[in-house]
């Protein structure tokens, strides 16, 4: 179901109206840096692509029909900057396949030295939360893509076959792989859950 | 039921969409299979724990940056848009468009003197007729800067120049350097010329109870190289807006 005061929020964006604007994105800045933040495992990443995916937003939301949820046509543009960024970055370094891996590791032990944004977490529930971070940030782009998506944001798989622009069997699949995948990675951190 | 089978069903199997009949013969080769077992109850694990990831929070001033970027583009896109077309319709920026932001419109216009008349304009005035003169001999007469209020706060400055003829009507190209100074300093650079009015739109936060000032340098270098320099410093006082008064309902022109 759409919101019909989206909807009309929506419409004034068409027009290039900025307070609309203004107030739409309200309602979507958490949704869309944690997403970025998963995907990309850091939160200096997180804030570029969700101001680069903001910013895009802006620029096409004319060509938003409304046949899909703003949340998912918004979801499929951070999570298309992101791809597009990781693109641009493994051009520009022409990186073998095991630099590649290496690459992955590295960025996962700087992720987490990065100081945690909330204070007051018990200390379990941070080491609980690197875990499951450390995790998701092993998976490959599109695997990671899914499971964030899903787990984190509630699509459903018709969405996120729509986001990521891939047959939902696709989707399950990959899943299920990413899900796997995931366990292997905690079973060895079995006594935080 | 193969263990190929199996896997393919287990995510939507945890979901509770696998169809009854298949459901039954699942169950079965989860009984007799102890690799899908294994499986079955492990992606139910990692279900339950990435449930329990906890959201993080937006870092400080996240919105206000965006809404920058975005300002930004706005503004690049206008002036692109005011460089093509060489007669700009003063109209369309006090179309619904505008005004749908705008809570009110205030014109600031500059005396030669560097002594400037502020004229409030509530909608339905056009603020062109309210301009005095600008100006100097460097910039065009018509030249002056226009703010419009924003609810939340904020402005939009919008700063109109255009240079003068020489007194043979020769055209001239000025640089300037804009100096917005208030809780914050924006600076705008570039080059006016005769030819066309340039636009430049600045978005400023919080001007409620702070002064800002715009200031001006200009400098034209002659065909010999001899350049001259001008400044002009305007205070922008922003006067808080009261929606009360005047008319506030939008006049397409
Ligand atoms: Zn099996």
């Amino acid at each position: 179901m759409i919101d019909t005061d989206e909807r009309l929020l929506i419409d004034r964006c068409k027009l290039g109206e900025r307070t609309a604007f203004d107030t739409l994105i309200r309602g979507y800045e958490k949704r869309v840096y944690n997403l970025a933040y998963r995907l990309s495992g850091n939160y200096d990443d997180a804030n570029d692509i969700s101001i680069d995916a903001f910013l895009r937003v802006f620029q096409a939301i004319k060509l938003f029909r409304g046949e899909a949820n703003f949340s998912t046509w918004l979801f499929r543009i951070v999570t298309n900057v992101y791809l597009d960024r990781r693109k641009r970055m493994q051009n520009k370094q022409h990186l073998s396949l095991e630099e590649y891996i290496e690459l992955e590791e590295n960025s996962v032990a700087r992720q987490i030295e990065d100081p945690s944004p909330t204070p007051g977490v018990l200390a379990e529930t941070k080491e609980r939360h690197d875990v499951l971070q450390e995790a998701i940030a092993s998976l490959p782009d599109y695997q990671r893509a899914m499971i964030v998506l899903y787990h984190n944001e509630g699509l459903s798989y018709e969405e996120i076959a729509e986001v990521l622009s891939l047959p939902i069997g696709t989707v399950k699949s990959r899943l299920n792989r990413a899900r796997l995948v995931m366990r292997e990675k905690l079973e060895p951190h079995k006594e935080l859950f | 039921m193969t263990c190929k089978h199996a896997q393919e069903l287990l995510s939507d199997y945890i979901d509770g969409d696998v169809a009854a009949a298949l459901s039954v013969s699942f169950e079965n080769h989860i009984a007799e299979c102890a690799d899908c077992r294994h499986d079955l109850s492990g992606i139910r694990t990692v279900w339950e724990q990435l449930h329990q990831i906890p959201a993080i929070d937006t870092p400080m001033y996240f919105h206000e940056n965006i809404m920058r970027r975005i300002d930004k583009q706005i503004m690049e896109s206008e002036v692109k848009a005011d460089v093509r077309s060489k007669s700009f319709d003063w109209r369309s920026l006090f179309r619904p468009r505008s005004l749908a932001y705008a809570a009110g419109v205030l014109v600031i216009v500059l005396g030669g003197s560097g002594v400037m008349n502020t004229t409030r304009a509530g909608f339905g005035l056009w603020p062109w007729n309210n301009r005095a003169s600008i100006v100097d001999i460097e910039l065009k007469k018509s030249s002056s800067a226009q703010i419009m209020f924003d609810t939340k706060g904020g402005a939009n400055l919008i700063v109109h120049m255009q240079a003068a003829t020489l007194p043979n009507n020769k055209s001239v190209e000025l640089h300037y350097s804009l100096n917005i100074k208030g809780s914050t300093t924006i600076l705008l650079q570039g080059s006016v010329t005769s030819e066309s009015e340039i636009m430049l739109p600045v978005h400023l936060y919080d001007v409620s109870d702070k002064t800002f000032t715009l200031e001006a340098n200009l400098s034209y270098k002659d065909p010999e190289g001899h350049e001259t320099k001008h400044k002009q410093t305007v205070p922008v006082i922003s006067v808080p807006f009261n929606s009360n008064s005047g008319n506030t309902n939008p006049v397409t022109p």
